[in-house]
C-alpha cells in the first residue's frame, strides 16, 4: 500500500529563501507540487545572523509553498551551507571475524563505527558520514560483503558543522512547527542531481555558487570523497562592482545580471552600457571593459582558491568528468569559461537531469532544493543509514522501513 | 580539515540529529502562528466532523431498530406476547384464552396486577400468580377450587342452572370439568343462593360440610357413593347451634341426620346400621338414620305411614 508524504526542501540563502514542496509516493516517486521564495534577511554567507528575521522570510517562503501546493508540510530536508562546514577523512579498521575469512554484515559495521567514533570538539556536530571506499587487505574493492580477506578498512569522509550555527536554522523551521528530518550540505545536494552516475564514477567535481559562499563536493569511484565551502559567491562579484564602478549595490547587482560576463572580451573594449539602460536622470555610460575585468578578476579568484584547496585531487587524470558549476552565481555569462584555464579541467555549467520536467526547476538556482529532495530519497544516502544498509539492519527496522515509522 | 582535538569522550559522534528540536518555538513569527492555528482549528474540526458522523451512524442505527420493533408490532409473524398457563386442576390455555383475548400490545404494556386480579375473580381460580419471562412470555400460574357439591338453580324464566360449591363456601359455574367427575358430586338443598355481581354470595359454614365429605369418602366410600343431597334446611352455618342437623338423602339410606360437628363417631355408626340391616336382610335403603342421639343411632327402616303397621321398623342400636 502507498503511502503519500508532503515533505519540503528548504534552503536558507543569502540571497533568497527557497521552499520546494514534495509528494512522496511510497519512497518510490516524487512529485513537486509546489514552490515558495522570498528574499532573504538574518542571512550573511550562508549562516543566519538575525534568528527572527530570517525566521520571517523563511515562513514567508514556506506559507507561499503551501498555498501553492495545496498542502501542508509534514516534515523538511534542510540545505545546510556556510564556512562553518569542514569535512575530513577518516578509516575505521576491522579484523575479519569469520574463521573462514569471509567479511560478514558485523565486519563492516565494526569498521564503520570505528571510522565514524571520531571525537569532535564539543562546538561542533556531524551533518554526514559519507562512505567513500573500502579495502580488504589494503586492495580497493566496491562491495567488501562475503569478499575473503583478515583485515577490512572503511574509509568515510566526514562533514562536520557548528553545533549552534545548525541549531540556529533548525529552530527556524521548528518555529513554523515543523520538524526537520535531514540537514544535507548544499553542495552534496546540487551533486546528486546536477552529475550523472557515471560522472561520480569516472570522478567530477561540482561547485555551487551561492550568493554568499561557493560549496563545492568531490566525487570519484561514485562516492563524495571531499566536501567544502569558500566564503566567495556571487555578492562578492556584486561588491567589486560596485566598488570598481562607484556605483551602489542595487545597480551593480543590476548590472551583473544584465551585461556582466566574467572572462575579458577585446571585441567589447569600446563599448559601453548604461547604468538603468533607460536614460533616466543618473543614467550614465560604463564601459563594458571595466566590468568584464572587475569580474573576471574576483572569477579567477574564486576558482584559485579552489584549486588551491583541493590541491592536486584538481587534475584532469583524477576527473575525467570535469567541473560542473551550478547555483544562481553560475548564471554569470561565460563563468566557465574563466574557471577553464584557472583549474585545467573541462567545465560546463550544469544542468538538471531530462526528467525533470519544469523549465523554472532546471534553473541552476534551484538545484539545491531539487537536489535536497533528490538526495533525501534516492537510496545514495550514505549516513547513518548506511551502516545500518550495508548491515542488513534488523527485521523490526526493515518492517518500520515498510510502514514509514521509526 | 580534521578537527584539533576532542575534548570529551562522551561527546563522541555527536550528530545534528542530537540536537532537540520538540518544543523549540523561539523563532515563532505571525506566519507560524497562524498557521499553528488554522491546523489546530482543522484538527479540531476533523474531530468534531467525526463525531458528529459517529453520532449520526449511532442515531440512524437507533431508529432502524426502533422501526424493526414497530414493524414487529404492526405485523408479528407470531403474538407478540406467548401466554404460557399452568394450572393445578381442570382448566387449560383455551379457558384462559377465552376469558383473556391476546392483549395485542407489548409486554412491557401488560398490567400483571390487573390482569391477576381479572383471573381471581373468576370462582373456579383460588389463586393466580401472573409474572412475565422476557423477552415476550406471560407466565399464568393458577390454583383453582375444588368442588365438593352441585347446586341447582332455578331461574325463573330459564332453564336450570347447575352450580359448583367449593369448600369455602364459593359458589361458581365450573368450567371444562369432565362430567362424570361432576356426576359424583351430591347435590346440597336447603340454602339461598344470591348473586354477587357477576358471581354469586358465597355460602358460611361450607368447611363443615366438607369435612363431612372428605370423612365420607375415606372412611364409608360405598355409603359416600350412594349419596344424593345434603340438605341444610337445618343448618345455618353455625355447626354448634342449637337444633342444626344436617341431613343426608341417599341410596342405602334415605335421610340420614348427622349433628354437624364430630363426623367420624356418627359416619361409623351409620356404616354399622347399614351393615346390621344388610345382614338382618333389613333395607337397602333405610328410611331414616338419626344418629344425633350422642352415641345411639335411631333406625326408622320404612316410612312413617308404615310405622304404626310395622312396630318393628323403629329400632335403636
Amino acid at each position: 500500500m502507498s503511502q503519500k508524504r508532503i515533505i519540503g526542501a528548504v534552503e536558507i540563502g543569502t540571497s533568497k529563501v527557497i521552499v520546494l514542496v514534495g509528494e512522496l509516493d511510497g519512497r518510490r516517486h516524487l512529485n513537486i507540487i509546489g514552490k515558495g521564495q522570498s528574499t532573504s534577511h538574518g542571512v550573511r554567507k550562508g549562516e543566519i545572523v538575525d534568528l527572527k528575521a530570517a525566521a520571517g522570510c523563511t515562513h514567508a517562503a514556506l506559507i507561499a509553498a503551501e498555498k501553492n501546493a495545496g498542502a501542508n508540510i509534514e516534515g523538511v530536508y534542510l540545505a545546510a551551507s556556510g564556512s562553518h562546514l569542514a569535512g575530513f577523512a577518516n578509516r575505521g579498521v576491522t579484523n575479519v571475524s569469520a574463521s573462514d575469512g569471509s567479511i560478514r554484515n558485523a565486519d563492516v559495521a565494526r569498521a564503520s563505527a570505528d571510522a565514524k567514533s571520531k571525537a569532535l570538539p564539543a562546538d561542533r556536530v556531524y551533518v554526514h558520514h559519507m562512505r567513500t571506499g573500502s579495502l580488504v587487505d589494503g586492495r580497493r574493492v566496491d562491495n567488501p560483503l562475503a569478499m575473503v580477506g583478515e583485515r577490512l578498512e572503511m574509509t568515510y569522509w566526514h562533514v562536520h558543522a557548528d553545533e549552534r550555527k545548525i541549531q540556529n536554522m533548525i529552530r527556524v523551521v521548528n518555529g513554523f512547527g515543523l520538524d526537520v528530518e535531514d540537514v544535507i550540505v548544499s553542495s552534496i545536494a546540487s551533486g546528486s542531481i546536477i552529475a550523472s552516475q557515471e560522472e561520480k564514477a569516472a570522478g567530477v567535481l561540482v561547485v555551487d555558487i551561492g550568493s554568499g559562499a561557493s560549496d563545492y563536493v568531490l566525487y570519484r569511484n561514485g562516492c563524495i570523497q571531499r566536501s567544502g565551502v569558500i566564503a566567495v559567491g556571487g555578492d562578492h562579484f556584486t561588491n567589486d562592482l560596485s566598488i570598481g564602478l562607484r556605483i551602489n549595490a542595487s545597480n551593480a547587482e543590476n548590472i551583473k545580471h544584465r551585461c556582466g560576463k566574467a572572462i575579458v572580451d577585446k571585441r567589447d573594449k569600446q563599448e559601453q552600457v548604461l547604468m538603468y539602460g533607460d536614460l533616466r536622470i543618473g543614467d550614465r555610460p560604463i564601459p563594458r571593459n571595466a566590468i568584464y575585468r572587475i569580474l573576471h578578476a574576483r572569477a579567477e579568484e574564486l576558482f584559485m582558491i579552489l584549486k588551491n584547496k583541493l590541491g592536486s585531487a584538481l587534475n584532469a587524470q583524477n576527473l575525467p568528468g570535469g567541473v560542473i558549476l551550478t547555483g544562481g552565481g553560475s548564471a554569470l555569462h561565460s563563468l566557465g569559461e574563466a574557471a577553464r584555464p584557472v583549474l585545467g579541467v573541462e567545465v560546463r555549467l550544469g544542468e538538471s537531469p531530462s526528467w525533470v520536467r519544469d523549465i523554472a526547476l532546471r534553473r541552476p538556482e534551484y538545484a539545491t532544493v531539487f537536489g535536497l529532495l533528490y538526495y533525501g530519497l534516492s537510496a545514495q544516502q550514505s549516513d547513518d543509514d548506511d551502516a545500518q544498509d550495508v548491515a542488513g539492519g534488523g527485521l523490526f527496522q526493515r518492517v518500520a522501513k515498510i510502514f514509514n515509522v521509526g | 580539515m580534521m578537527p584539533k582535538k576532542a575534548k570529551s569522550t562522551n561527546k563522541a559522534r555527536r550528530s545534528w540529529k542530537d540536537i532537540p528540536q520538540h518544543g523549540v518555538r523561539h523563532a515563532s513569527t505571525v506566519a507560524s502562528k497562524r498557521r499553528r492555528l488554522a491546523m489546530a482549528t482543522r484538527t479540531l474540526g476533523v474531530v468534531c466532523a467525526l463525531g458528529a458522523l459517529a453520532a449520526g451512524l449511532m442515531f440512524v442505527a437507533y431508529l432502524v431498530r426502533d422501526n424493526q420493533q414497530r414493524l414487529s408490532f404492526a405485523a408479528p409473524t407470531k403474538p407478540a406476547v406467548e401466554v404460557v398457563f399452568e394450572s393445578d386442576g381442570v382448566l387449560s390455555r383455551g379457558w384462559f384464552a377465552e376469558h383473556f383475548r391476546d392483549p395485542g400490545k407489548p409486554l412491557r404494556e401488560i398490567d400483571l396486577r390487573s390482569l391477576k386480579e381479572g383471573i381471581e375473580r373468576h370462582g373456579q381460580i383460588h389463586s393466580a400468580r401472573v409474572s412475565v419471562r422476557l423477552p415476550d412470555q406471560l407466565i399464568v400460574r393458577v390454583q383453582e377450587r375444588e368442588p365438593i357439591l352441585r347446586a341447582r338453580l332455578q331461574p325463573s324464566d330459564a332453564d336450570p342452572i347447575d352450580l359448583l360449591i367449593a369448600s369455602d363456601g364459593t359458589v361458581y359455574a365450573g368450567s371444562d370439568y369432565p362430567a362424570q367427575a361432576l356426576a359424583r358430586l351430591p347435590y346440597i338443598a336447603g340454602i339461598r343462593v344470591s348473586r354477587e355481581g357477576d358471581g354469586f354470595q358465597s355460602l358460611q359454614g361450607m368447611e363443615t360440610l366438607a369435612e363431612l365429605l372428605r370423612l365420607a369418602r375415606v372412611e364409608a366410600p360405598e355409603l359416600y357413593r350412594g349419596w344424593r343431597v345434603v340438605s341444610c334446611e337445618q343448618y345455618d352455618g353455625d355447626p354448634y347451634a342449637l337444633n342444626a342437623v344436617l341431613r343426608v338423602r341417599g341410596r342405602h339410606v334415605r335421610e340420614a341426620v348427622f349433628l354437624p360437628h364430630d363426623f367420624g363417631p356418627q359416619l361409623e355408626r351409620l356404616k354399622q346400621v347399614v351393615e346390621h340391616a344388610r345382614r338382618e336382610g333389613v333395607g337397602p335403603p333405610l328410611h331414616r338414620v338419626d344418629l344425633t342421639l350422642d352415641s345411639r343411632a335411631v333406625v326408622q327402616v320404612t316410612a312413617p305411614e308404615s310405622v304404626s303397621t310395622n312396630v318393628r321398623g323403629n329400632r335403636s342400636f
